[in-house]
Formats: C-alpha cells, sequence, structure tokens
C-alpha cells in the first residue's frame, strides 16, 4: 500500500492550468511584476507575483477574496479533470487546505463606510473559514474540511495530515493543498512592515534565492489543489507520484527568525527520511524554501549539511521563489508543480535571479539552465515564521 | 488524559505574568496567547514537558475590530471615493509590525511552543476540531499528546482549553469527524461526558 498523487491542478503566476505553468516553469519566465491587480499608487514597494493567465494578470473585483477565488478554480479544475466522481461518494471525500489571514475589502469599506459585520448579511469582512467550509460543502466534500494555517506551511501540513490519513488506513480521497494571496491593500502593507521585502527595486529580479546578494522576498499568489488516495484505490494510469515521508519539527526558538543552528529543520529532513525508510544518500535533489531572506538561506544549507554531511556540495538544490514570488499559505503546493517536473523530466530546474554563491550558504544552486539526472526520490523542504519546518519525500511511481 | 479549559470575560485580567518565562515576549501577546500561556503553566502545573512532544492548536477566526475601528476613525465626510494614497497616507500609519504578529494566525502556538520548548510534531488548524483530533491520532511520535484550541470574541472574550493525552484516546472523541469549532472539544457544556470537570 502507497499514498498517491493522482490529480494536480494548479493556478498560480506560472498560469492556471498545469500544462501552462509546466511551460512557464521549464521557459524560466519572470512572472513577478509591479501590482496590477489592485492600483498600489504611493506604495513604497509594489512587487508581487499575480496569478497569471496566458500571461495576463488575473483581474478581480475589490468584494472578492482572491485566495477564495483561486482554490475554488482550482478544486472546480481538480473536480473536473480526475474521475474523483465516479469512484468516491460525497462522505468519502474529505479537504484538507492551508490557507493564510483573512481579507478586508478596503475599498468598499470606504466606500459605504460599514466595518461591522451583520450577520448573514454581504460584509467587507471575508471569514477565510466560513467560505472555505461552504465550498467544500458545495463541492460535494462532506467527509471533512480541516483548514491549516501555520503560515508558510500551511499547505504542508495540510498534505502531512493527508499522508498520515491515508497511510493510517482511512479509504478516503482526499483532496489537499493550499490557496493564499496577501496581494491586498491591508496585507500586502502588513507583511512589507515586517521588513521581509526584498530591497531591489526591480521586480523581475528582487527575489534572489541563495545568491549572495539576496535582500529579502516578494509576495506570490496562488492555489493547487493535489488528489491524494490509497494506491489500492486508485487507477493506475491516473499516479503521477508517491508522498513516501513526512516530517515536521517546531524551532521554538523567536516568532521572528529561524533557529540558526537548523537543529530542528535537520530533525524535519530526518523525521521524513526515518518515515519513508530511505537513507540520506538516496535523495536525488531538494527543493527548498528558499525565500530570498538572508537568514533563510543559511539555516537551510546548516540542514542539509547536517544530514547530508560533504555530500550537500554535490546535492542539487532549487527554489522557485525566484520565478513567482512567496506564496506564502499556498506554497508547498504551488511548488509541488517544480517537484512534479523534476520527476516528469528528469531533470532540476534553475534558480532564477542566482548568480552568485554565498560563502554562508555554499549550496548546489543550479543555474542557467535545467541540470539532467535520474530522480527518483525529490525531499520537499519548507519552514515558516514562528519556526515551523516541513520535510516531505515524493517518489517517482514506478 | 488531562484537561483544562479556561475562560475570561471581557477586560477581565488574565494573569499572565504570573506564569510567562519569557516575559519580553509578552508584547507579541493577545488575549488568545495569554490565556493559552497561562492554561498550558497550569495544565503542566510546573512539569517541564518533553521537548519532543507533539502540539497541535487551533485558533479562532482572528478579530481585527480595532483595525476596522481605527480604519473607520480615519475616514471623514469630506472624503469621497476610494483611493490608494487616501490608504498609504492615512491607513498605513495604523498597521504596526507588532499587530502583524498577532494578526498571524500560527502566533499563539509558536508563542506557547516558545515559552514551553515544544520541538517535536506539530500542527496550527483554524477553528477544526475534526482536523485537531485527526493530527493528534495520527501523529508518529511515541508518548502523550498536547492539543489546544483558543478563541477570541470581538468583546474581548476569550476561551482557551488544553488536553494532554494519548492518541487513542483523541480517536473517541466524539467531535472526531464534527464539522464544530476546535474550541467546543475543551467547553464542558459540548463535552461533559468527555472530559472531566
Amino acid at each position: 500500500m502507497a499514498v498517491v498523487i493522482t490529480g494536480y491542478e494548479i493556478q498560480s503566476p506560472l498560469g492556471c492550468t498545469c500544462e501552462e505553468s509546466f511551460a512557464s516553469l521549464q521557459a524560466g519566465l519572470s512572472r513577478v511584476g509591479n501590482i496590477q491587480s489592485f492600483d498600489a499608487e504611493g506604495f513604497p514597494f509594489k512587487a508581487a507575483g499575480e496569478v497569471r493567465e496566458n500571461g495576463q494578470v488575473v483581474a478581480t473585483p475589490s468584494n472578492i477574496d482572491r485566495k477564495v477565488y483561486f482554490l475554488e478554480r482550482a478544486l472546480s479544475q481538480l473536480i473536473e479533470n480526475t474521475t474523483l466522481d465516479a469512484r468516491y461518494t460525497s462522505a468519502e471525500r474529505i479537504m484538507n487546505i492551508g490557507t493564510g489571514i483573512d481579507y478586508i475589502d478596503i475599498a468598499s469599506f470606504f466606500n459605504h463606510r460599514e466595518y461591522r459585520q451583520p450577520p448573514g448579511s454581504e460584509t467587507t469582512y471575508y471569514k477565510t473559514a466560513a467560505q472555505i467550509k461552504k465550498m467544500a460543502f458545495e463541492k460535494q466534500v462532506s467527509g471533512g474540511c480541516n483548514i491549516f494555517t501555520a503560515a508558510c506551511v500551511a499547505s504542508a501540513q495540510a498534505i502531512g495530515l493527508s499522508y498520515r490519513m491515508i497511510k493510517r488506513g482511512m479509504k478516503r480521497a482526499i483532496l489537499t493543498g493550499g490557496s493564499d494571496s496577501m496581494i491586498s491593500y491591508v496585507n500586502y502593507m502588513g507583511f512589507y512592515l515586517l521588513g521581509a521585502m526584498s530591497t531591489d527595486p526591480n521586480p523581475a529580479t528582487a527575489c534572489k534565492p541563495f545568491d549572495r546578494r539576496r535582500s529579502g522576498t516578494v509576495l506570490g499568489e496562488g492555489a493547487a489543489m493535489l488528489l491524494l488516495e490509497e494506491s489500492s484505490l486508485a487507477r493506475e494510469e491516473e499516479i503521477l507520484a508517491k508522498i513516501v515521508g513526512y516530517g515536521c519539527t517546531m524551532d521554538a526558538y523567536a516568532i521572528t527568525d529561524p533557529d540558526p543552528s537548523a537543529r530542528q529543520l535537520a530533525k524535519a529532513i530526518r523525521l521524513a527520511l526515518e518515515d519513508a525508510a530511505l537513507a540520506p544518500g538516496l535523495i536525488d535533489c531538494v527543493h527548498l524554501h528558499g525565500t530570498g531572506t538572508p537568514k533563510n538561506a543559511p539555516a537551510e544549507y546548516l540542514a542539509l549539511r547536517q544530514v547530508f554531511g560533504e555530500r550537500v556540495a554535490e546535492l542539487p538544490v532549487y527554489s522557485m521563489k525566484g520565478q513567482t514570488g512567496h506564496l506564502v499559505g499556498s506554497c508547498t503546493a504551488v511548488e509541488m508543480l517544480a517537484v512534479m517536473h523534476s520527476i516528469r523530466e528528469q531533470e532540476v530546474p534553475p534558480t532564477l535571479n542566482f548568480t552568485e554563491s554565498d560563502p554562508e550558504a555554499p549550496l548546489f544552486v543550479v543555474r542557467g539552465k535545467p541540470l539532467s539526472l535520474p530522480i527518483r526520490y525529490v525531499l520537499k523542504l519548507n519552514s515558516s515564521f514562528g519556526g515551523h519546518n516541513t520535510a516531505i519525500i515524493i517518489e517517482k511511481y514506478q | 488524559m488531562r484537561v483544562i479549559y479556561k475562560k475570561y470575560l471581557p477586560k477581565e485580567e488574565i494573569p499572565v505574568y504570573d506564569y510567562a518565562r519569557n516575559r519580553k515576549l509578552v508584547k507579541y501577546y493577545t488575549r488568545e496567547t495569554m490565556a493559552a500561556v497561562v492554561s498550558v503553566a497550569c495544565l503542566f502545573e510546573g512539569r517541564a514537558p518533553d521537548p519532543c512532544m507533539p502540539f497541535f492548536y487551533s485558533s479562532g477566526e482572528t478579530e481585527m475590530i480595532d483595525l476596522y475601528r481605527g480604519i473607520g476613525d480615519r475616514i471623514t465626510s469630506v472624503e469621497k471615493d476610494f483611493r490608494s494614497t487616501w490608504f498609504v497616507e492615512n491607513v498605513a500609519v495604523l498597521i504596526s509590525p507588532l499587530e502583524r504578529f498577532k494578526t498571524m494566525r500560527n502566533t499563539t502556538a509558536c508563542l506557547v511552543a516558545i515559552e514551553n520548548g515544544l520541538k517535536g510534531d506539530n500542527g496550527v488548524l483554524l477553528a477544526s476540531a475534526s482536523g485537531l483530533l485527526y493530527s493528534a491520532m495520527f501523529t508518529e511520535t511515541e508518548g502523550t499528546v498536547l492539543i489546544g484550541a483558543g478563541k477570541l470574541y470581538a468583546d474581548g472574550t476569550v476561551e482557551c482549553g488544553f488536553a494532554e493525552g494519548l492518541p487513542a484516546e483523541f480517536a473517541t472523541h466524539p467531535l472526531l469527524d464534527s464539522p464544530g469549532d476546535a474550541i467546543e472539544i475543551f467547553q464542558p457544556s459540548k463535552s461533559p461526558a468527555v472530559w472531566p470537570s
């Protein structure tokens, strides 16, 4: 028995279908530009990776919470493009989702002078949980709806619980992944004020994962949904990959910074390897969190060094965030696109905007063009504000 | 199984300084975090929890009423159509980094983990009773698990509950497949048969 991925759908800066997103990923297109989905005049920094369809930013009216909108689209695609309907009843479907903080429609609030929340009426303050649970009900997912909110690892924890549920014998179809958008007035400005944004004024080069000149991250947005099943219940021709290990730890160090010793991040990797019953030497490449912030890269390097030893110098690593920005509550789910790509194409993509190696984080970052190599096991790492660490191991189905 | 449930009414003082070990972090605390730190300290009664103990926490919806009120106060009768520059000049100044940390949904869980040195398996959820119980049931770590939930209301009322138990003990909870709010797991009125008073 194995836990298999039998469906994947995406709404991201790279595109609104898998094929469009794979093509943008492979072409190495930067999908970070100045904010277009709302008027950001006067903002001190405007770079963002907004969801694009055929290269154009998807526009929505201000009364739409974009993270709920993109989740609905990804979920509908997943139901439409898989054989889920034919094989599982509504009660046999569970949704585990990672997401972010609430959306405030500041423009409507201003124009209507309304900031209370009359029960049951249209409001300017969008309750995330209520909207997602309503969506699950409308999409006939009645086996449970669990929402994870640990910032940048929210969707990793959602995928992790989904994996454990099936591994421990729940005969269910689990729709898992995440959706987030902080590209709105209050949330974008709030994140900017945390001081984690890049200082590079050029949006296309602003996020430079692992690069010596990195100065911070850039916000992105998007959603991705995976269908997880037990292998004996899945149709073999629909299997995309297997999830074979998951580990999760907490730094318990600081609310703002990662533990510089990276001990708990290394432990998350070891737990995932133990769960998968794999030796570290079997991991072929690592898709890192790679935010472009100064403190992230040394912590990830140290964690890999503790687990892989000298091999860290030749273990290829990758981050998608130079291309899309940081999708926060949905980053793991959306970055699974690149994991699928590595497994499908047997290559590690280049990390966009990486040109100069950092002596404090001398990782083997693929640059310029993809690195071809036989890939069976991919390690996916993510960490978050507050100190959560997750490691997921994905195996090529063969 | 050890369980604790606390409720503080609006304006009721939460004795966080009697319990918090890292006092300099109290500036990051919401009332929900204060209640959670006090509750966990009472649950462990001076005992240091195992650093590897898994910890799963479910927060209630974050109430941003204070920010809303602040924004409302900035809108004058002479203002007409919303403009980005108005936002930058009038509202951005209301959003402090400190307040931003408080609105992040994992802040309470992180601060409880820091306060108690909890470094094990973990998860942060929004409202979901079912997800919280399943997370505890399916953890891969041996030994007891700590679960908790908090809910902050717009008027300042805060509820908080924690339980330390074995995964198998959570598997029989009547709210396991419930769409209900996680705080209900700990409310004596909602789960009287499960939790000792």
